[in-house]
């Protein structure tokens, strides 16, 4: 293994780029602190000796900074040549029989899934698997995320407790009546808040 | 025309108002301006891609779709079941034969949709794969999903001990 850390210091080989032998003076670059008037009376040797000193830059520093990806159009060529180097083959996916395309879902896909399953669906589904398990556990933050998502108004202090969120959040999924209720009295909130906002 | 360039490095040409059901496209072509580079799409698979394209065509005269689900507020009848319901009526004869795939395949469309932010197809994808597991007992749901139960049996003990409570 290389450990970059490990690696012996090597000096960094420098190149400059001295301004004045690329012909900076006679192309009219100014000379700084009247340099060029008789008040300093430096030599010519001693002038190009101070120049140099004072205005010998390092390439590196005249070079904008490396960056794997320039621009967004440079990113697309550069993701289209990576696509194009590899070969169809590797792409194919290699599926198992034991794959199931439901637990590999990201978090939120699986949230707008179980969104739309009843309570005893989603106690079903927690059954299946020790993932769904963990997802749909009374410990887990998922109820929290799905009250706050979809069931609007829901009380601040359910919402700190994830096993609160859960009762409430099963409680309510759970009794279609009790869930009319609740979005009837949703909607009722925000007609008046609707109102309120109009007249003033 | 739009280029996209699939994951195997494939160029497939869609019309540009089509492919504009794409958020991400959509953000990609604000960003870049018109252009004859294909834009990558490195996470779809040519067959998903030629399949979403068929669904925005078959979907480009309904811009309001795109909205749909933000300006649709709550009703009354807004329960699980009824949301579920609400959009299957929405759905089309097209609707329903594009979701009558194999579960691979729908997993994937499902996720392409979500990299190229085509939120109604990522609800539709979703809507079927809820209806798949509505009304299922634990058995056939996993035989569905080719789930296997890695439960011990105190583990499994345990979970029907902690939903018991909300079973009744």
């Amino acid at each position: 293994m290389c450990d970059p850390i490990d690696l012996p210091a090597v000096p960094t080989p420098v190149f400059y780029v001295d301004i004045q032998s690329r012909g900076g003076r006679r192309q009219g670059i100014d000379i700084p602190w009247g340099l060029g008037h008789s008040s300093c009376q430096m030599s010519s040797d001693e002038e190009d000796l101070y120049l140099a000193e004072m205005h010998i830059i390092p390439t590196q520093l005249l070079t904008p900074p490396p960056s794997p990806i320039g621009s967004l159009s440079e990113g697309i060529e550069l993701l289209v040549s990576r696509a194009q180097q590899r070969s169809a083959v590797e792409l194919v996916p290699k599926v198992s029989p034991s794959f199931s395309g439901l637990l590999h879902l990201p978090p939120h896909m699986l949230l707008s899934i179980v969104s739309c399953l009843s309570a005893s669906d989603m106690i079903h589904l927690s059954q299946t698997c020790t993932r769904m398990a963990n997802y749909l556990s009374t410990n887990s933050a998922v109820w929290t995320q799905l009250c706050r998502t979809y069931l609007a108004y829901t009380p601040e202090r359910v919402l700190k407790n994830n096993q609160q969120a859960a009762e409430y959040y099963l409680g309510i999924r759970g009794n279609h009546r009790l869930e009319s209720l609740v979005l009837k009295q949703r909607k009722r909130v925000e007609v008046t808040i609707d109102y309120i906002i109009r007249s003033k | 025309m739009i280029k996209l360039m699939t994951a195997e490095g494939a160029v497939i040409s869609v019309e540009r108002d089509i492919i504009e059901q794409s958020g991400t496209i959509r953000n990609i072509l604000s960003d870049v301006g018109s252009t004859d580079k294909p834009i990558p799409v490195p996470n779809v698979s040519g067959p998903i891609l030629s399949k979403i394209i068929e669904y925005c065509r078959h979907h480009r005269n309904e811009p309001s779709r795109r909205q749909a689900k933000e300006s649709h507020g709550p009703e009354e009848s807004d329960s699980s079941d009824a949301v579920i319901q609400r959009a299957i009526e929405q759905m089309d004869e097209f609707d329903h034969q594009f979701c009558r795939v194999d579960q691979g395949t729908l997993f994937d469309i499902m996720l392409a949709a979500n990299f190229l932010d085509i939120q109604p197809l990522l609800d539709l994808a979703g809507y079927t794969v809820a209806n798949m597991v509505k009304g299922k007992s634990v058995e056939e749901i996993r035989s569905t999903f080719n789930i296997k139960n890695d439960f011990t049996p105190e583990e499994e003990e345990e979970v029907l001990r902690e939903n018991a409570w909300c079973e009744n």
